[in-house]
C-alpha cells in the first residue's frame, strides 16, 4: 500500500514537473515574441514623431500642349531617414510614377523627385500629394507653367 | 501472505494505471492550451506589425466608368494578403464589391482597391478592415 502510493505520487510529481516546464517555456516564448513587437511598435510610433518633411518646391514646365513635367523638391524637417523609393506620390488623386536623385533622404537634406508626361495644358491648376513610407504626408497645389 | 502480495501487486498496478492516466488527461489539456496560447500569441504579434494608410486625397478620388480607386500603402513590417477574401471594405457602413490589383502588400508597397459603387456627390467614408481586424477608415467627397 505504502510502495503504491509512493510509486503514484513520483508519477504525477514528474509529470507536474514537465508539464509545467513546457507551459513555462511556451510562456517564455511567447512573451519574448509579443514584448519584442511591441517595442517595435513603438520604435515606429516615435520614429512617425520624429518623422516629417516638406515640400520646399514644385514645378511644373509643359513639353506638349497636353502634357507635362512634374518636379518635386522635398526637404527632411524631421531627424529620422526616408527611404526614397517608398514614397507614393499623387497628382490629381491618381498614383504616378516618378525617379529620385537620391535613394535616402536623411535629416535637413533636399530630394528632387521627377514626374515625366502627366496630363495638363499651361495654366491648369493641379493638386500633389506626396506620402512617406510610414504615412505622413504633404500636399501642394501647383500651376502649369 | 500469497494472497496478501497478489492484492498488493494489484493496487501497485491500478495506483500506477491512475497516476498516469490523470498525467496523461493533464499533459494534454495542457499541451492544447499551450497551442492555443501559441496562436494568440502570434496573433497578437501580427495584429502589433501590421499597419497600412489609406493614401487617397480625399478630395480627388480617382474614377472611372463608376469605378472608384483607392489607394492603400502597407506601413507596417509584415506582408498583407491584400485580396477581395482577406480584406473587407464597408462604404458609409454597408459592405461594397471591390477588387484588387495585387495579391499582397510587401512593407511600403501601394496597392488598389477598385470599388464597384454609386456614389451621390457628397461626404463618404470608406473604411477598410484587413484580415486581422485592423481597420482604417478615411472620409473623402465626391463631386
Amino acid at each position: 500500500m505504502g510502495f503504491s502510493t509512493v510509486a503514484g505520487f513520483v508519477i504525477v510529481v514528474i509529470a507536474s514537473i514537465t508539464i509545467a516546464g513546457y507551459l513555462l517555456h511556451t510562456l517564455i516564448d511567447q512573451i519574448k515574441d509579443v514584448s519584442e513587437l511591441s517595442k517595435i511598435e513603438n520604435e515606429m510610433k516615435i520614429d512617425i514623431k520624429n518623422s516629417d518633411f516638406e515640400i520646399v518646391k514644385i514645378e511644373a514646365l509643359n513639353t506638349s500642349p497636353t502634357t507635362y513635367d512634374l518636379t518635386i523638391i522635398l526637404k527632411n524637417t524631421g531627424s529620422t531617414t526616408f527611404d526614397c523609393e517608398k514614397f507614393s506620390i499623387l497628382v490629381d488623386g491618381v498614383l504616378v510614377n516618378y525617379t529620385a536623385n537620391v535613394s535616402k533622404l536623411y535629416p535637413l537634406e533636399y530630394a528632387e523627385f521627377k514626374s515625366f508626361n502627366l496630363e495638363g495644358t499651361v495654366g491648369s491648376t493641379h493638386r500633389a500629394l506626396v506620402v512617406a513610407d510610414n504615412g505622413i504626408r504633404e500636399i501642394k497645389s501647383f500651376t502649369v507653367t | 501472505m500469497a494472497g496478501e502480495s497478489a492484492s498488493h501487486i494489484i493496487l501497485f498496478i491500478t495506483t500506477v494505471l491512475l497516476a498516469s492516466s490523470v498525467s496523461a488527461v493533464t499533459f494534454v489539456t495542457i499541451q492544447k492550451m499551450t497551442i492555443d496560447l501559441e496562436f494568440r500569441g502570434k496573433a497578437i504579434s501580427e495584429y502589433l506589425a501590421t499597419d497600412f494608410e489609406i493614401i487617397n486625397d480625399p478630395s480627388m478620388i480617382p474614377q472611372t466608368d463608376g469605378k472608384y480607386i483607392f489607394y492603400i500603402k502597407n506601413t507596417g513590417n509584415t506582408i498583407i494578403p491584400f485580396t477581395n477574401e482577406t480584406i473587407t471594405v464597408l462604404i458609409n457602413g454597408s459592405v461594397v464589391q471591390f477588387t484588387t490589383n495585387v495579391y499582397s502588400l510587401k512593407p511600403g508597397d501601394v496597392g488598389e482597391i477598385i470599388v464597384y459603387d454609386d456614389l451621390n456627390s457628397g461626404n463618404h467614408r470608406i473604411t477598410v478592415i484587413l484580415h486581422n481586424g485592423l481597420s482604417k477608415y478615411l472620409d473623402f467627397k465626391v463631386e
